[in-house]
């Protein structure tokens, strides 16, 4: 009985410490901060800087608490916690379009955005501020950061070089409307599934093939079912860190303040932190055997760009052109 | 504070309202006090149900339901009778065979009891076995349900982790093997000492129809393994190959399965379905207070302050269900429970798979144990007999489960040796 | 006048149906794979609200059947009057989450008619509506359950 006995004191002195520690002096506020990726992530360390930066800054006027792994729900419910009041933090991105934001489709539209040096002029140029003013006044969600995300690369078993190659092969892909067309378009038999499902997917040839940048890959131990990673880079784009704008509004100016520059701060953090980061998940897939393959991106994209053109209304087509037009 | 939230649990629980609506109305008095919003109460609920594994249950519910309809259950008795009945204790045998084969249809334990329980205690009684018996036997095999595939607990244990359903359904076959062959084991023990009577051996040609008989069943099993094993069905499209396959059997094969008897059958699976689907989003909202409140890490960290050594840490996680087991249902200590003690076991290197085998067969052991013990309120309305003769003539069966649930604690190969075999 | 169906076989049949729509789609998602050069991206989500309210109109029917399970410790220690009057007691409470749930899925409602789903752009708020329908539901068996009870204790006495 001893062990038992030992678990039953400390439940019960874990309730005693849980009982006598709320009694210490409260932060006036608590922001709760959620997204979907684990510990590992940068999005991850970069939300404990934030955290770190605004309790210091506020001198513990504001508390974070930061919950990783969708742990106060999957990320649309999380969209509907910060309207609702019940999360302030959110780290999201092409996801936002389903909530009447069209205009942020642009953090992940196919050939959209050529390289980092072209996604900094966007996202943090004009064009950027105004998705993110898009974002403010139609959903009431206040972008107060962004994060560069990887390309998203095709893998496969087979290689793939030109769209022709692709002959109706399964591909998994998220489930947005603008991929399933682009897919289609390009020959591919795209279907829909659950991130979490894919690995297991894979394995039994439910499907052939998906597409993510390297850091989901590597994550979800993808190098073990798939062989090659063609470089598609048919996506590149970035996330927004968004806070509901009630809940910023309810700060007093000078801890509005200390929100943004920490937010800004994190922001740099991240940068640094996803340029390395990058680079050893490539280093680490190729240590595990899968093969990058070099594409006719040519072709690729002038059959997506096509798809995309086909799929957007007028303020998205003309959103494409001016980002595109950005030298 | 949070210390209210459980407090008011266990007194509604105690009181005597449903599990689900325990876990509903505590979330809501903790609500009312602290500063989260109250709109929350339907967001989880809709957050906990709106989820696309989950759509396997009513199609394994309803399966299972046509396959009664259809006059499997007595097929099934029939056939375990026919090789096992000429053993010593036969019928508790041919009990606890039964309950292996319609393991393999049904998802749950209770579905278990009350269709095998309803023939095979009359029978058993009739054939002048003890009653307190043939009930223990019955409620302890019924439990072999949710550990051979399909497993509604499963299911809800990959919904909540991301496991892959498939998986698991395979790690639980070798596990419900063994416990159904340690209860066999029992069984005979006790029928020898005894003196239980045994049946004439039936005739190889009476032998082989009763196999033919039963062999629609045993194949519904092989079509959801093989379907998701070999990649062709997601488990949610099995369930629904399941209902067709049963239906098909039902209609066509033995035709006892009327047409005009299938949409009561339908609306009778969809309200089992709804009141489980209920407690899931209860128990979502529930978990998600537990999580703002970060009590899971406070009680992984507790854990493992007492100490890291694995064994020590499955031992204590053991104990801790069968506790909880002994006064709640196993999908809704599942609920609240499998996210936080599944990031205890891996910390100290336990195979996610395998910890969601020890927890399902921990918690179903709780199933036939007082003071709440569903698998033994079924049984005991069934035979008409008090609670503690059950739980008395149960003790033997209870040791052999504990016993198994120790192997599977303790020897992983048990739950991993199949899913190594077909996944990787 | 009495009206030709009653809110029982109307609740009855729109669970049925969606229980077999809901099966339709998954059958159409797996014959799309292996047999048509395209799969619908639509399946899924249908799929998945169809089961939300067919969850949703079964809660309330699932009420007046008693399929909820609960511990039976003190209920099963009491005579025939207080066990009604527990019953009673019981209901309230359920009647009272209800009456909450009820009252903010309004507002939850609103919120999400801002979003729509990802493949067949629905309208969120039809969906989560199936929140208020839940609520709303069981609360009027939840009610109907107590008048039922409160009747026979009165007969009884
Ligand atoms: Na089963
Ligand atoms: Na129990």
């Amino acid at each position: 009985m001893q062990p038992f006995y030992r678990l039953f004191i400390f439940l019960l002195s874990a309730y005693i410490v849980c009982s006598c520690s709320s009694d210490e002096e409260k932060p006036e506020y608590t922001l709760r901060f959620g997204h979907i990726v684990n510990e590992d992530n940068t999005w991850h360390k970069a939300a404990i800087k934030f955290k770190e930066e605004v309790e210091k800054k506020s001198f513990g006027r504001i508390e974070v608490k930061i919950y990783p792994n969708e742990q106060l729900g999957k990320e649309m419910d999380m969209i509907t916690g910060i309207l609702s009041g019940s999360v302030d933090l959110l780290i999201t991105a092409e996801s936002l379009e389903n909530w009447s934001l069209p205009l942020a489709i642009f953090c992940a539209t196919p050939y959209a955005i050529r390289d980092s040096e072209h996604l900094r002029k966007v996202a943090g140029g004009p064009i950027g501020k105004e998705i993110e003013k898009h974002i403010e006044d139609v959903a009431g969600l206040k972008p107060i950061a962004w994060f560069e995300r990887g390309a998203r690369n095709l893998t496969t078993n087979v290689p793939i070089t030109h769209p022709n190659d692709l002959n109706n092969l399964i591909i998994r892909v998220p489930n947005v409307s603008l991929f399933v067309s682009t897919w289609s378009a390009l020959g591919a038999k795209p279907t829909p599934m659950a991130f979490s499902e894919i690995f297991t997917a894979l394995q039994q040839s439910t499907i052939h093939g998906q597409e993510n940048p390297f850091s989901h890959i590597r994550n979800a131990g993808l190098y073990e079912v798939q062989k090659y990673v063609n470089l598609t880079e048919h996506v590149k784009g970035w996330a927004y860190v968004v806070m509901g704008k009630k809940q910023f509004d309810k700060l007093p100016k000078e801890l509005q303040e200390v929100v943004l520059e920490a937010a800004e701060m994190m922001q740099e953090y991240e940068h640094g932190l996803f340029l390395e980061q990058e680079e050893l998940d490539r280093e680490y897939l190729q240590a595990k055997g899968m093969q990058f393959v070099e594409v006719d991106k040519e072709a690729f994209q002038s059959i997506a760009s096509k798809a995309v053109e086909r799929n957007f209304n007028t303020q998205q087509k003309e959103m494409y052109k001016r980002i595109q037009a950005i030298k | 504070m949070i210390l209210l939230l459980f407090i008011v649990f266990i007194l509604l629980l105690l009181i005597g309202i449903p599990i689900a609506f325990a876990l509903g109305l505590s979330s809501f008095v903790y609500l009312i006090f602290s500063d989260l919003p109250l709109i929350v109460i339907p967001q989880k609920m809709y957050a906990g149900i709106d989820v696309f594994v989950l759509l396997a249950i009513p199609g394994f519910i309803l399966a299972g339901n046509l396959m009664n309809a259809s006059g499997i259950t007595g097929r099934i008795i029939n056939f375990c009778n026919a090789i096992l009945g000429h053993v010593r204790g036969g019928l508790g045998l041919a009990n606890v065979g039964a309950s292996m084969l319609f393991g393999g249809i049904s998802g749950t334990a209770i579905a278990d009891t009350a269709s095998i329980g309803a023939v095979m205690i009359p029978a058993m009684e009739k054939e002048g076995y003890d009653k307190e018996f043939s009930c223990a036997v019955t409620a302890s095999s019924s439990t072999l349900g949710p550990i051979i595939p399909p497993s509604l607990p499963m299911i809800i244990a990959a919904t909540l982790t991301g496991l892959s359903v498939g998986k698991l359904f395979v790690a639980g076959i070798i596990p419900g093997i063994l416990l159904g062959v340690g209860l066999m084991g029992i069984t005979y023990v006790i029928s020898v000492k005894r003196n239980y009577p045994k049946k004439k051996r039936v005739s190889t040609i009476q032998m082989a129809k009763s196999f033919y008989q039963a062999f629609w069943a045993i194949m519904m099993t092989v079509l959801i393994l093989f379907g998701i094993i070999g990649g062709v069905f997601t488990p949610t499209e099995a369930s629904i190959a399941a209902v067709v396959y049963a239906m098909v059997i039902g209609l066509f094969v033995y035709r006892e399965l009327k047409l005009s008897m299938i949409p009561r059958i339908i609306l009778e699976s969809a309200k089992t379905t709804a009141s489980l689907m209920v407690l899931v989003g209860f128990a979502n909202l529930f978990a998600w207070i537990m999580t703002v409140e970060e009590i899971p890490q406070m009680i992984a960290n507790g854990l493992l302050g007492i100490t890291e050594n694995k064994f020590m840490i499955l031992f204590l996680i053991n104990l801790l269900l069968l506790f909880v087991g002994a006064f709640m249902e196993t999908i809704a200590a599942l609920l609240i429970l499998f996210p936080v003690l599944l990031g205890v076991a891996m910390h100290v290197g336990v195979d996610p798979i395998q910890f969601a085998i020890i927890m399902v067969v921990n918690l179903v052991i709780g199933l036939t144990t007082p003071p709440v013990g569903i698998c033994l309120f079924v049984a005991s309305s069934i035979g008409k007999i008090s609670l503690e003769k059950i739980s008395r003539a149960g003790l033997p069966f209870l040791l052999i489960s504990l016993l198994v649930l120790f192997l599977v604690t303790y020897v992983p190969e048990i739950s991993l040796y199949l899913p190594g075999l077909f996944y990787d | 006048m009495k009206s030709k169906f009653s809110l029982e076989q109307v609740l009855g049949m729109a669970v049925v149906g969606t229980f077999v729509l809901m099966m339709l789609s998954v059958c159409i998602q797996v014959f799309s794979r292996y047999a048509l050069p395209w799969s619908p991206s639509w399946t899924e989500e249908l799929a998945r609200f169809c089961f939300i309210y067919m969850v949703s109109l079964g809660a309330g029917l699932a009420i007046r059947d008693k399929s909820y399970v609960r511990v039976g410790v003190i209920f099963d220690r009491l005579g025939p009057k207080s066990r009604i009057r527990l019953e009673i007691l019981i209901l309230s409470c359920i009647g009272l989450l209800m009456s909450f749930m009820m009252y903010y899925s309004i507002p939850l409602i609103h919120i999400v008619t801002l979003q729509q789903s990802a493949s067949m752009k629905l309208n969120m708020g039809l969906v989560y509506l199936s929140m208020l329908a839940m609520s709303s539901l069981t609360l009027w068996y939840v009610i109907r359950e107590i008048f039922i009870n409160s009747k026979t204790l009165k007969i009884n006495s």
